[in-house]
């Protein structure tokens, strides 16, 4: 009760005394309005630069000078040859599968798998593979034969639960089309 | 009495502002971590990149990039994409010049440790793309990395 007198009374008294009764009834206060200021700043800023979406890298395997003199004996080599109308599996010198485009004009991607994971479990310790394309198709399929060709998942049930994709052919050369 | 206790009530209220700024701190921490690992290989504006499985991180090298109108050295235009379809020539010849510049290092020493980051365009024709790996090759660089969005 004193105080607010004392307040009241302040008001209309002199300058002196205003001050005085300030300095003793006003708490010490962190001068929070700046620094909420440069966050909301920083928050937008960092918000606008952010990316999203993670980008990776996929190796090619290119062919170095030494490799070439130091030639293993012939074994076995995928070779995809993607061209207009569909895919065409070869070992290097003869054919073994030719998967044409599907009835609505896509590639058969579900097929290559399939047959890159049974070449695989055929011939166990060879991780080259070679993707040759005509020079008309898009870029985006070689990304998509690379990774059909490259590692499958253990099963549908396994791709939906994130368990790691078993590893096929690793190696990746790419090539235009013969 | 009542009436002096309203004032002072009134001349006290004040906005509780340490939750925001709790929020705020744990936002731009989370946002300054977030963003200092991805800056490598971020300029992908206006290029439509694949989605691929592939895991492989990023790493600091040479980019370049192929949109549908130009073709970029690290944020650097080099070359229309109209004149490299048009040529004959089975190397880019602007792009040639810039790789070997020696101030252009894509980490390491020896040629076969120099590495360049391709960002290309996902309805581009395989025979551009194929010209510039070409032409990456021929030059000093022993390492070609195709950079993707996972998926």
């Amino acid at each position: 009760m004193s105080t607010t007198n004392a307040r009241s009374f302040a008001a209309g008294g002199s300058l002196l005394q205003g001050s005085f009764t300030n300095r003793v009834r006003k708490p010490a206060e962190v001068m929070l309005v700046p620094m909420i200021d440069i966050f909301t700043v920083l928050v937008t800023f960092l918000l606008m630069t952010a990316v999203f979406s993670r980008v990776t890298i996929l190796q090619l395997d290119l062919p170095s000078a030494d490799s070439v003199g130091a030639a293993s004996p012939p074994q076995f080599r995928l070779e995809v040859i993607v061209r207009e109308n569909g895919f065409e599996l070869t070992n290097g010198e003869t054919l073994i599968a030719a998967l044409p485009k599907t009835l609505d004009g896509e590639y058969d991607f579900a097929q290559l798998s399939q047959l890159a994971q049974q070449l695989k479990s055929e011939n166990p310790q060879v991780d080259d593979a070679s993707v040759l394309m005509e020079r008309q198709v898009r870029y985006d399929y070689l990304i998509q034969v690379m990774d059909a060709i490259r590692s499958a998942p253990e099963s549908t049930a396994d791709a939906r639960a994130g368990v790691p994709r078993r590893e096929l052919f690793t190696n990746i050369a790419v090539g235009e089309a013969p | 009495m009542s009436l002096l206790n309203r004032t002072t009530k009134h001349e006290e209220a004040e906005l509780n502002l340490i939750p925001l700024i709790d929020v705020m701190s744990v936002l731009v921490a989370f946002l300054l971590i977030y963003t200092a690992d991805v800056d490598i290989v971020q300029n992908t504006k206006g290029v439509e990149v694949p989605q691929s499985t592939a895991e492989t991180k990023a790493q600091q090298s040479v980019v370049v990039t192929i949109t549908k109108e130009h073709l970029f050295v690290q944020g650097e235009v080099v070359a229309e994409i109209a004149d490299i379809e048009a040529s004959s020539e089975p190397l880019v010849e602007p792009l040639r010049q810039v790789l070997d510049r020696p101030m252009l290092l894509g980490g390491g020493d020896g040629p076969e440790q120099r590495e360049v980051t391709v960002i290309a365009d996902k309805a581009l024709p395989f025979d551009l793309v194929r010209k510039v790996m070409a032409t990456c090759t021929a030059t000093t660089y022993g390492k070609i990395s195709l950079a993707v969005l996972q998926k």
